[in-house]
């Protein structure tokens, strides 16, 4: 289900996106058809060849309330969306001024440029940043193609999909009665529900941290090393947060896998070129970074800025859901009466949070020499970032947990994680 | 440790719930709330007569520093993409006006001549010939 979900939101989108791009950068201008049809097949070669051979064994089996109490939590976060969308059928404020507004740019072979490039005298100088990844907007442009209208429920529910893509993924990541726990504290996240009709690529980025990790935690033979460097190079051509997540990840690739590494690296060739041909052939110059390192310097060494940044994400985790259901007071309520897995184990897993530690630093460290007004740059961003780490977090805090909710050790699940084939 | 798994989920629920009727509550109030909807209907019969491919100037009645100036060149250009919208020599120009008035008279003093009023202060100009 978890490979199925990331191919369906992650990896055929994607790659679809990529191939779309890159027929327009080669001149052939929009190629909707072939380029569906080729992305389909790759996607299903895909499917075919690097899922997973053996799923990890859970200790836990299903419960069927708990499994009903997700889905009323589901169907809550789509009406929510519907409802959301129904009024607002173009998505958020982003949305049509960034990404949909440049997904109609690269609709046309004359106008796809635009869409990577300020023309002088355009009104968009400030507006649709030229030189952000295109994942969702060459996807959206690409469905738009084919079906020769800019219908609005396109972006909209691919933006529904993807939320309910990361709640999938993240309940199916960590087993059915724990996932069920930490799926129903997502949806009481309340960022969640509301990005999820936004348009926005946060929510895909939040799926691909997510899927790079778990894959980085279970990927066991070569297919499944390639499939998680596919997942861990689509975070960059998703957003430019996923570019300091990558290069962690693919750190910490190295170092956990080896001479493995190479067929992560191998599957992260489509997103980093992608990704490096767009900013290579875009003339979009981010006006938040400082001009200068010295004035980059000048402001990290302002401690006022670290303490409003800081105050900054404090607002943001305070605002994620309502004091009587907060989503980080349930998730610690869960852990404290769970219990942890033993402090050894805990320390092996450790790694796994560098990648988010890396991006939570380098979200932090852009604000503080951001050359945008600080106040305004917090208030208009820093809760979608809270929402790019929080499903990963939550997967990352209930994977040191010993099974909440259901009894059987944890030591049996480790006896059986013992006997996964080693890495080929 | 069950009744712990039990508050979570129902508080979850609420929480879902909760998030719902805040969404629904925000919609009723702010329908179209960037004014996009509103200038993809307005604009429609701009994008039947202008290629996709154009570059179209841009004159209004609204000042630059007027606090809806930015959403609403946005609304505008939206509905008007893969077109662009641009302050340099155009040989078309919308026109986007919240208030009646002489929109002949608005589009002569950007070197434009009125092609078509299409009601609802929605206007397309043509370049004045040499």
């Amino acid at each position: 289900m978890a490979w199925i979900t990331t191919l369906v939101i992650l990896a055929g989108p994607g790659l679809l996106s990529i191939l779309y791009f890159a027929g327009l950068a080669a001149g052939l201008g929009p190629q909707p058809w072939p380029v569906l049809v080729f992305s389909i097949a790759a996607s299903l070669a895909a499917w075919w060849k690097l899922r997973p051979a053996s799923p990890v064994p859970s200790d836990e089996s299903w419960n069927w309330l708990l499994l009903a109490a997700l889905a009323v939590a589901a169907i809550f976060v789509v009406l929510d969306a519907q409802t959301a969308a129904a009024a607002n059928p173009t998505g958020e404020w982003d949305a049509s001024g960034i990404w949909n507004m440049r997904a109609r740019f690269l609709t046309h072979a004359d106008t796809w440029r635009r869409a990577i490039s300020t023309e002088p005298g355009s009104f968009l100088a400030e507006i649709s940043h030229p030189a952000y990844p295109l994942f969702l907007s060459g996807f959206v442009a690409a469905l738009w193609s084919a079906a020769g209208t800019y219908s609005a429920a396109v972006p909209a529910w691919f933006s529904i999909a993807a939320a309910l893509g990361v709640l999938i993924l993240l309940v199916t990541s960590v087993g059915p009665r724990s996932g069920a726990l930490a799926g129903l504290i997502l949806t009481a996240t309340a960022y969640f529900a509301s990005q999820a009709s936004a348009q926005y690529s946060d929510l895909l980025l939040a799926f691909a941290f997510l899927a790079a990790l778990t894959m980085l935690d279970t990927a066991r033979d070569r297919p499944a090393l390639i499939a998680c460097g596919l997942a861990i190079g689509l975070a960059p051509w998703i957003k430019n947060e996923g570019q300091p997540f990558a290069i962690a990840a693919l750190a910490v690739a190295v170092w956990r896998f080896r001479a493995g590494s190479v067929w992560v690296a191998l599957g992260a060739v489509p997103g980093f070129a992608a990704t490096l041909a767009l900013k290579l052939m875009s003339d979009g110059r981010e006006s938040m970074f400082p001009a200068t390192v010295a004035q980059a310097l000048e402001r990290a060494a302002d401690p006022a800025r670290w303490f409003q940044v800081a105050a900054g994400f404090a607002t943001a985790i305070r605002d994620a859901g309502p004091w009587w259901a907060h989503p980080v007071l349930l998730a610690i309520a869960v852990m404290a009466t769970a219990g942890f897995l033993p402090r050894s184990e805990i320390r092996s897993r450790l790694w796994l949070a560098i990648p988010l530690a890396a991006t939570f630093a380098a979200e932090f460290g852009i604000y503080v020499i951001t050359s945008s007004d600080l106040a305004w740059h917090l208030s208009t961003s820093v809760t979608r970032l809270f929402l790019q780490l929080w499903p990963a977090t939550l997967w990352f805090a209930f994977s040191l947990l010993r099974a909440p909710i259901a009894p059987p050790p944890a030591e049996i699940k480790r006896a059986k994680r013992k006997k996964q084939p080693a890495l080929s | 440790m069950r009744w712990i798994g039990v508050a979570v989920v129902i508080l979850a629920i609420f929480a879902a719930l909760n998030a719902y009727q805040v969404s629904s509550t925000y919609a009723r109030e702010f329908p179209d709330a960037f004014g996009v909807a509103r200038a993809e209907a307005r604009f429609a019969p701009v994008i039947a007569r202008i290629p996709a491919n154009a570059r179209l100037g841009y004159i209004t009645d609204l000042d630059r520093s007027h606090k809806a100036f930015a959403s609403s060149i946005l609304a505008v250009q939206y509905a008007l993409a893969p077109r662009l919208l641009t302050e340099a020599s155009a040989e078309w120009a919308v026109g986007n006006f919240a208030q009646p008035g002489d929109f002949q008279a608005a589009g002569a003093r950007a070197g434009y001549i009125l092609d078509t009023d299409f009601g609802n202060g929605v206007v397309l100009y043509r370049r004045k010939g040499p």
